[in-house]
């Protein structure tokens, strides 16, 4: 079954010490590499905008806004929702762990366009940076969203400067996204049908759909706004017939695919983390690899529940929150299919494995109050309240964090070769299930009684919820910090890991950990279906 | 490839030929037709300049895909916009 | 250097692998230029339909014989790609660089156009800038003719773009820089390229000059 030599006659050094010095990481066109350098950059821009969060959280304590104006918490929120969505977010496990795992596990050497992948990656520094810059050297007070009038006529922030740095991140995503498809179709090794794909490297696909068919609509949106802002060309202005409604449109048609860039990639590493952690077949392949390119289809037909009360029309309305409720089959088709999966499996419990049940809950939560949210009755009371900023977080945070932890740890052995201190992996997870709750649980209270997002005081009601969305908030910082520790901690002190840690199928799994510069140390042919675990191999293994 | 080429490029040219004079001629210059012109162009430009037909399959998907992610924005954002 | 010489980049395992990834990759860009400018269409499309009478106000002014004629530069321009990338399968290096010299001329004629064009509507205050002069009474009318602006502007940066490519790709040529057959698929793309930014055009021309013409 195994044609793959191990590392015992690994003879070519490592990807890590086949060169020294910074200029071979900043020059290199390794896609691990340039993954390592992804990975460095936004977990930068994570504890960017976690502190941007910190601030609000703090602000929120109290009913009065004292620690910030009104416009200071404006643009601390804005910096928060900007450099959360588009520079780690979008970036984190597509440009991370796409950019490390999907060559391995199709049995490439590398990316089809390795330069162009080092290019992505320096325009999203560049992008990122220039509007980090902009963002804290003054300033934008329209959220991440940009809405129109707001941003075109009355913002006095940096909008247009900010905007061209998202502008360069898109093209970071567009490239990212042309590559992984084109590896995806030309570089699997011989064997590897579309059926014995790892389910990751279904969800990168079903991700590189978006990331190119949507980023070019934000880009002309952007340029739109842009152009508005600097020379008045009216056209989201009604006093020359433009129409904000339409910018509103052209932005979600990006935007909402864009949560699913963010949700579909975490949905992959859940795939691979439970059946590694089950030693078990995924339930329905077929089923949950479809499922993800449905909901990149689907997902681009709900943008307008967005827009509920925003003045769209009424039959659009409901054309749009009937599509929006068919998208959650494909969602829900996954959660079951996991479940299903850990159904009388050879279950191991490891922190991985606690990340991804985390996933798998924070989801759900998340998932059926976005049904709530599609509902055109129930919106109408909810919209613009906290009951969507939970919604969201639970999605977008909750969920796809977890999911960039959860891949974290399990590929951690594979990255570095050393493995992470288990013990401490299993508390930050369990710190993070909890933080997050105790967080964002409170904020669906909040909204059901009318809590409006965005602003900087509110009446003493409400400040019970909020004294413990902020405790919860302080739990859920220091546990996303603490990987930081513990992980920097293993690469010095961890065990040395061994190729296949976790008897994990997938053929990342059969070379060196970390692997050869070209991966693999001889040719490969893949002779062996998807997960393929049989019970008593699976204990053999371990 | 040469005179199909050439094909393509003279009827593509008439079809232009058309387009100006149902602009110049007609008033109002009918919208429909006009479009469904540019409609033709763009096919006879795949098929005959870019030869899509004998490209691998994939592309002919890509381009596809292309096409229907279009339908589906103008679709619905101009759906909405004449139902209000 | 011959076909048989070239050598695929190491990530793939002969030349025919690395042509198909390219050309996946090229035309994965152009789906992704094709939406973006459906996104400019669809603006277009959605002023269009809310305000037809300004827009009929607009386009009454607009210089549609010149677009016409800008318009057959570009197609021509697309033929004499296809017949480039003909004559750089043949092996036939002059054939190739004359016909890339001559899309890259139409280009450049079709940007000299264009230019013509804005300088015209300029003097006659169509344009941002000398909007006291405008004939144009409606505010939806300059609003039709600011989003022209900038969807003409941004095709123009493409032609521009393909212009300098077609250039370059015809001085290597020239340079025997670009061994022909072996190399056929660098021709290839360029002239996609080419081709979905004409393509474009063939949208953005009625939408701009004809439908609705006269009104």
């Amino acid at each position: 079954m195994n044609t793959l030599p191990t590392a015992a006659d690994a003879a070519p050094r490592s990807y890590l010490d086949a060169a020294h010095g910074l200029r071979s990481w900043l020059f290199t066109v390794d896609h691990k590499r340039i993954a390592v350098l992804y990975m460095l950059a936004v977990t930068f821009f994570f504890f960017v905008g976690g502190l941007a969060a910190s601030l609000i959280r703090i602000e929120l304590v109290t009913s009065e806004g004292d620690l910030l104006t009104a416009d200071g918490y404006n643009r601390a929120f804005t910096l928060h929702g900007v450099i959360m969505v588009w520079f780690f977010l979008i970036p984190s496990i597509p440009s991370v762990f796409g950019n490390f795992l999907v060559p391995l596990m199709i049995g490439a050497r590398d990316l089809a366009f390795p330069r162009l992948n080092l290019i992505s990656w320096y325009l999203l520094m560049g992008g990122g940076l220039f509007t980090l810059l902009a963002l804290v050297l003054g300033g934008v007070d329209t959220g991440w969203t940009f809405y129109t009038p707001l941003s075109t006529m009355f913002s006095n922030g940096h909008v247009v400067a900010v905007i061209c740095g998202v502008f360069v991140a898109g093209f970071s995503s567009i490239l990212t996204g042309i590559n992984l498809i084109v590896s995806i179709h030309t570089l699997r090794a011989p064997g590897m049908t579309w059926f014995r794909l790892p389910l990751f490297v279904w969800s990168m696909y079903a991700t590189s759909i978006i990331l190119v068919l949507a980023t070019p609509v934000l880009a002309i949106t952007l340029v739109l706004v842009a152009a508005e802002h600097l020379f008045g060309i009216g056209v989201f202005d009604p006093r020359l017939g433009g129409d904000p409604l339409l910018f509103q449109h052209l932005f979600w048609f990006y935007s909402h695919p864009a949560v699913y860039i963010m949700i579909l990639p975490a949905m992959g590493v859940v795939s691979e983390l439970i059946t590694a952690s089950a030693h078990k077949r995924i339930f329905g392949y077929r089923f949950v690899a479809f499922s993800s390119i449905a909901i990149a289809i689907i997902g681009f037909m709900v943008w307008g529940h967005h827009m509920f009360v925003a003045g769209q029309s009424m039959y659009a309305s409901m054309v749009f929150s009937l599509l929006s409720f068919l998208v959650s089959i494909p969602s829900a088709i996954k959660a079951y299919n996991w479940t299903a999966t850990l159904y009388k499996s050879d279950l191991t419990v490891h922190a991985p494995f606690l990340f991804a049940l985390t996933f798998v809950g924070l989801f759900i939560v998340g998932g059926v109050t976005g049904l709530f949210l599609a509902l055109l009755a129930a919106d109408l009371h909810a919209h613009d309240t906290y009951f969507v900023v939970a919604h969201f977080h639970y999605i977008m945070v909750g969920a796809a964090v977890a999911g960039y932890f959860g891949a974290l740890h399990f590929w951690w052995p594979k990255i570095t070769g050393r493995m992470y201190p288990e013990l401490w992996g299993r508390i930050a997870a369990v710190m993070i299930f909890c933080g997050f709750n105790l967080t964002f649980f409170p904020q669906f209270l909040l909204g059901y009684l009318g809590m409006p997002r965005r602003y900087h005081s509110y009446p003493a009601d409400f400040q019970f919820l909020h004294v413990m969305s902020s405790a919860g908030a302080s739990i859920l910082a220091v546990a996303y910090a603490l990987p930081l520790f513990y992980l920097a901690w293993s690469l010095r002190y961890g065990q040395r890991a061994a190729v296949n840690p976790w008897g994990a199928a997938g053929l990342e799994w059969r070379t060196a950990s970390p692997p050869p510069v070209h991966n693999f140390n001889s040719p490969v042919v893949v002779d062996f279906e998807a997960y393929d675990y049989a019970p008593e191999a699976a204990r053999d293994r371990l | 490839m040469k005179t199909r080429a050439v094909l393509a490029y003279l009827l593509l040219l008439a079809l232009l030929l058309v387009q100006a004079l149902l602009a110049g001629l007609v008033k109002p210059a009918p919208g429909v037709p006009i479009m469904l012109l540019a409609l033709g162009q763009a096919l006879v430009l795949l098929l005959g300049l870019v030869e899509l037909r004998a490209s691998s399959a994939l592309v002919r998907l890509f381009a596809a895909a292309s096409a229907f992610w279009l339908l589906l924005m103008f679709s619905l954002t101009l759906g909405e916009l004449l139902t209000r | 250097m011959t076909a048989s010489e070239a050598r695929p980049a190491e990530q793939f395992e002969d030349l025919r692998q690395q042509a198909e990834a390219d050309r996946l990759g090229m035309w994965l860009f152009l789906a992704s230029e094709t939406m973006m400018f459906g996104g400019l269409l669809l603006v277009l499309w959605f002023y269009r339909l809310s305000h037809p009478r300004e827009t009929a106000e607009a386009l009454a002014s607009m210089h549609w014989l010149l677009a016409t004629g800008n318009t057959a530069l570009l197609l021509t321009g697309s033929l004499c790609m296809t017949l480039a990338l003909a004559a750089a399968r043949e092996g036939e290096a002059r054939v190739l660089r004359r016909w890339l010299w001559v899309a890259a001329l139409l280009g450049l004629g079709f940007l000299a156009g264009k230019s013509v064009e804005y300088g015209l509507e300029f003097q006659e205050g169509l344009l941002p800038g000398n909007d006291p002069a405008s004939p144009l009474k409606s505010g939806a009318a300059r609003l039709f003719m600011n989003v022209y602006l900038t969807a003409t502007a941004l095709h123009g940066v493409h032609i521009l773009v393909a212009v300098l490519l077609v250039g370059g790709l015809a001085w290597r040529v020239g340079r025997g820089n670009l061994p022909v057959p072996a190399k056929a698929v660098t021709v290839e793309m360029i002239a996609l390229y080419w081709h979905v930014v004409d393509l474009i055009w063939l949208f953005l021309y009625p939408t701009l000059y004809l439908a609705g013409r006269g009104a």
